[in-house]
This record gives C-alpha cells, structure tokens and sequence, in this order.
C-alpha cells in the first residue's frame, strides 16, 4: 500500500468534498449557531437560483399561453408540447384518465421547476445545480408526500389508508405481522426519502465529479512533472464529455422525480385489494 | 491513504448485482420484443429477478456501514 | 389520420399489481425496519451479531413480500 501512495503523492492538491458545496452568503457576513452548527443569515446563491427558476418558468409559460391562438405560433406550440408531455406521458398514463386533471397543475410546475434547477448546473456563470443543497430537496419530497397522503386520506378515510397501504395483498396467516410494519415503513417512509436522496445525490454526485476532473486536471497541467502534464489535458476532456452525460443525468432526475410523485398519487388513489 | 476498507468492499460487491440486474432487463426486453401481448406476466418474473439481486447490493450497502 | 383507440392507462391495465418501485421500497424498508430491531436488540443484550441477522432476515422477508405480490397471485 505504501509504495503505491509514494509514488502518486500529490502535495498540495486538497480533492475538492461536498464542503465545496456550502456558498457563502451575499452581502453581509452574519452567522448564528443553532444546534450545534454554525448557519449563515444571509441570501446565499441557491437560493436566488430558486427564485430565477422559479420566475423563468411562469415567465415563458405565461408568455406562451397569452394569445391563446387556434392555430398556434410558434412560442406557443412549444409550450403547448411542453405541457402535453407531462400532462399526458406522467398525468394520464399513470393517474388515469377519471382524476387526473387535479393533480396536472402540481406535476408540470414540479418537472419544469426541476428540471430548470438542475439546467442550472450547466449554464456558464450560474454552474450550481440547486438541488445539491440537501435542503431543498427534502422540502420537495415533504410537499409531495404530503400531496400524496392527503389524496389517499380522503380518498378512502383515515384508518382505510392505512389499511390500504399497510396490509399487502394476498397474505394472510400470522406472518402478517411481520409484513405490516415493514409494508407501512416501506409506503409512508422510504418512499419520500428515497425520492429526495435520488435526486441530490444524483445532482451532489456529478457536480463533484466535474470539480474533481477541473481542479485535477489544472492541477496536473500547472504543478506536475512534464510527461503527466498531458494526463491534465484528458482530465479536461472527460470533464467536456461527462458535462454532456450531466444534461442527461439532469432531465432523466427531473422526469423520474416527477414520474414516481405520479405513481404515488395514483398508487394512494386506486381502489385495488 | 485514507479512508474506510468497508467502502471498497461495497464498491467491489456492487459489482455483481449491477450485472446481474443489466442481464435479467436485458432478458425482459427481448421478450418483450419477440411477443409484446407477454409483457404483464414477464413484468413479475422480471421484478422478482430484480428483487433478488437487489437484495445482495442492499445488504452490502447496509453492513458497510455496521460493520 | 385515423382515430386511434384510446390507450388505457396504468391503473386500467390488468398487468401486475406493482412495479420495481414496489419492490425496492419493499427490500429496502426489511432491511431498515428488521436492522434497526437486531441492533437495539445488540445494544441490549450486548451481542454483536444480531444486527447482521436482522439484516438478512429483514431481506428475506423483503424478497418474500415481493414473490407475494408478483408471483403469487397467478
């Protein structure tokens, strides 16, 4: 082991961790300490980017929609595909064609807001995707759990729910009861905190990737020995060519962010077992 | 060099179920494609291939953290 | 064009009664819920091995969950 460390020492290369993900706050430089930790009172950089996402996606919707044309140009025809394919491909395939339409306004200002969030991580001079922040994800999660829960709650009465979601199909016999805390943790518990974790650590996983490879690759074009200098140069391709592999990696997690919250609500509304 | 030996062991056995789970879709596929009227009843026997090869990651992922 | 037969939907589909989803959370949560039960039993008892038979057991009943809900029901 240590001759294998001793040879590919690098002094003074600190590898970038998710440390790198905490911005500093704009503007004054006022801290409190809750819990243990210290916190920044301020406006840090995702959370203007929230708000930018935010006011970009009514801004092109409202613009779109405000004619309302029978034959329609084409800003218009863009937003009108754009909302076809969430309201079709995730509203109707999955919730079914009876109540859908409550649960569409929720799921297409959900995906577009996702996915101009993640965009974001791409896009010189903004390269933050906001959902690396934990935070904010979680607080999606919660909101669609909520959604879910309620819809099912009032669908079928309080202890039906949890008969519902808690009772697996098909089973009967005494090993029910090690089936029901499992099956009630597995619908009311997993399923938020595995949507949540797969889009931040999708988002938290590639944006340290393309730090790593940039500060690596500068790092072994300006302070190494000559022969490895050009192993910075590759470090800068795989840098371009995992860039393009993010673009997807970031509407394939806002489309299965958006798909899963359409299963659940669908799987909260049906009238099965 | 720093770090946890439990997380290459994990890296290492996540090998496994990656390739088994690529071979059980790769077979759901094809047998999709061949004979499309087919795909509820190979859908289960595809998932419960999926189950148990997932199985064997949730339980490295779970005991290179307790152990 | 010609009119297109309208395409049923995912809950009209008489396919199986779930998707991998299902059985992730499944397996996922078995190991959760039966871990955490064989570590505070360790923690009580002071032995070492409960967790990991928690584990197991916990995936097991994940994989036994999910044969009943795909397989079971033909």
């Amino acid at each position: 082991m240590s001759i294998a460390t001793s040879s590919i020492r690098a002094e003074g290369f600190t590898p970038p961790g998710p440390g790198d993900f905490n911005l500093p706050p704009i503007g004054p430089d006022k801290t409190f300490d809750w819990l243990g930790q210290t916190h920044y009172i301020g406006v840090t950089k995702p959370m203007l980017q929230l708000v930018l996402a935010g006011v970009l996606v009514f801004g092109f919707f409202y613009i779109a929609a405000r004619r309302q044309a029978m034959v329609p140009g084409r800003l218009q025809f863009m937003g009108e595909q754009a909302y076809g394919f969430v309201r079709n491909s995730m509203g109707r395939d999955i919730i079914g064609s009876h109540d859908f339409m409550r649960f569409v306004p929720y799921l297409f200002a959900l995906f577009f807001f996702i996915l101009v969030n993640n965009v974001f991580a791409t896009i010189p001079f903004i390269q933050f995707p906001t959902f690396s922040r934990s935070g904010m994800v979680y607080s999606l999660a919660l909101l669609s759990w909520l959604i879910y829960n309620a819809v099912g709650i009032k669908a079928h009465g309080f202890l039906g729910y949890l008969k519902h979601q808690s009772v697996p199909a098909g089973v009967t016999g005494p090993i029910l009861g090690l089936l029901i805390p499992l099956e009630f943790i597995s619908n009311i518990i997993v399923r938020p905190v595995t949507l949540a974790l797969r889009l931040f650590a999708n988002m938290l996983a590639g944006h340290l990737l393309l730090i790593l490879f940039a500060l690596g690759g500068e790092y072994l074009l300006l302070e190494s020995a000559a022969l490895i200098k050009p192993v910075g140069i590759l470090a800068w391709l795989l840098f371009i060519a995992i860039s393009f592999l993010e673009l997807l990696v970031q509407f394939l997690q806002a489309y299965v962010f958006v798909l899963l919250n359409a299963m659940y609500i669908s799987g909260a509304v049906s009238e099965e077992h | 060099m720093d770090g946890n030996l439990n997380m290459i062991g994990y890296g290492l056995a996540a090998i496994g179920p990656g390739v088994g789970i690529g071979l059980i879709f790769a077979a759901y596929i094809s047998g999709v494609a061949r004979q499309p009227e087919a795909q509820g009843r190979l859908q289960s026997i595809a998932i419960l291939g999926f189950a148990l090869a997932e199985a064997l990651a949730i339980i490295g992922i779970a005991l290179a953290f307790v152990l | 064009m010609a009119q297109r037969p309208p395409v049923p939907s995912h809950s009209e589909v008489p396919t199986s009664r779930g998707d991998a989803w299902h059985a992730f959370g499944a397996l996922a949560a078995g190991v959760l819920v039966y871990g955490l039960i064989g570590w505070a039993l360790d923690s009580w008892l002071g032995t070492s091995f409960l967790v990991v038979v928690g584990i197991l057991a916990g995936a097991g009943l994940g994989i036994f969950m999910t044969w009943k809900r795909f397989i079971a029901p033909q």
